[in-house]
């Protein structure tokens, strides 16, 4: 317990000064806000997520991932980057059958959208899949 | 099917899954899903386990023909 208070205390401060520094620099509060709420929300889920665990002797970085925390990753990152191709290949055809042939601009933006999305999806599916029985 | 009996040795030595988890420097999640079955783990994972709980890694995994 007394490890994971020095963890919520050191990140927390951690994160406070990035947001002091970039209001120092004269970002809007809004996103001074977003990147508290996401830093802090990170944090806080990391331990809890059972991807990471705490080695508080490495004062810098303690998030560690274990194994299979690795391996809930690199499974999840093959899969969205193969969902990436197949996306890719379906916008290329598209693009074949406009006249002139073309692809939106956008679509790229939106493909890398999904990679992501397809990423965090299919991370967290993963993550619960080995704990049901 | 690689099969083990890491609950009940973890019973045995009186372990809870947390403690088990920061002895071989682990998420619990990782104990659970061991103990569920669901997780195969590495060479190395496998002797820190037969060693923290004091056997061996035959004892602790065997391989499940499926028929």
């Amino acid at each position: 317990m007394k490890s994971l208070r020095t963890y919520y205390l050191t990140r927390f401060i951690l994160v406070a000064l990035i947001c002091a520094i970039m209001t120092w620099s004269g970002l809007p509060w809004w996103i001074v806000s977003v990147v508290f709420i996401l830093g802090a929300g990170f944090f806080v889920w990391a331990p809890l997520s059972g991807r990471y665990r705490i080695v508080n002797e490495t004062h810098g970085a303690p998030l560690r991932m274990d194994e299979r925390g690795r391996q809930v990753r690199e499974r999840a990152g093959r899969n969205a980057f193969l969902i990436m191709q197949a996306l890719s290949l379906g916008l290329f055809l598209y693009g074949q059958f406009q006249e002139p042939p073309s692809i939106p601009a956008a679509a790229i933006g939106i493909m890398l959208g999904v990679g992501m999305l397809s990423y965090l999806v299919l991370s967290l599916l993963y993550e619960r899949e080995a704990l049901l029985d | 099917m690689i099969k083990n009996r890491v609950r009940q040795a973890r019973l045995a030595c009186e372990f809870t899954q947390e403690a088990l988890a920061q002895e071989v420097e682990v998420s619990r999640q990782t104990i659970i899903a061991l103990e569920k079955g669901n997780y195969t783990p590495s060479v190395k994972l496998a002797l820190q386990l037969a060693s923290a709980l004091g056997t061996t890694i035959e004892d602790l995994f065997w391989i499940e023909s499926e028929e």
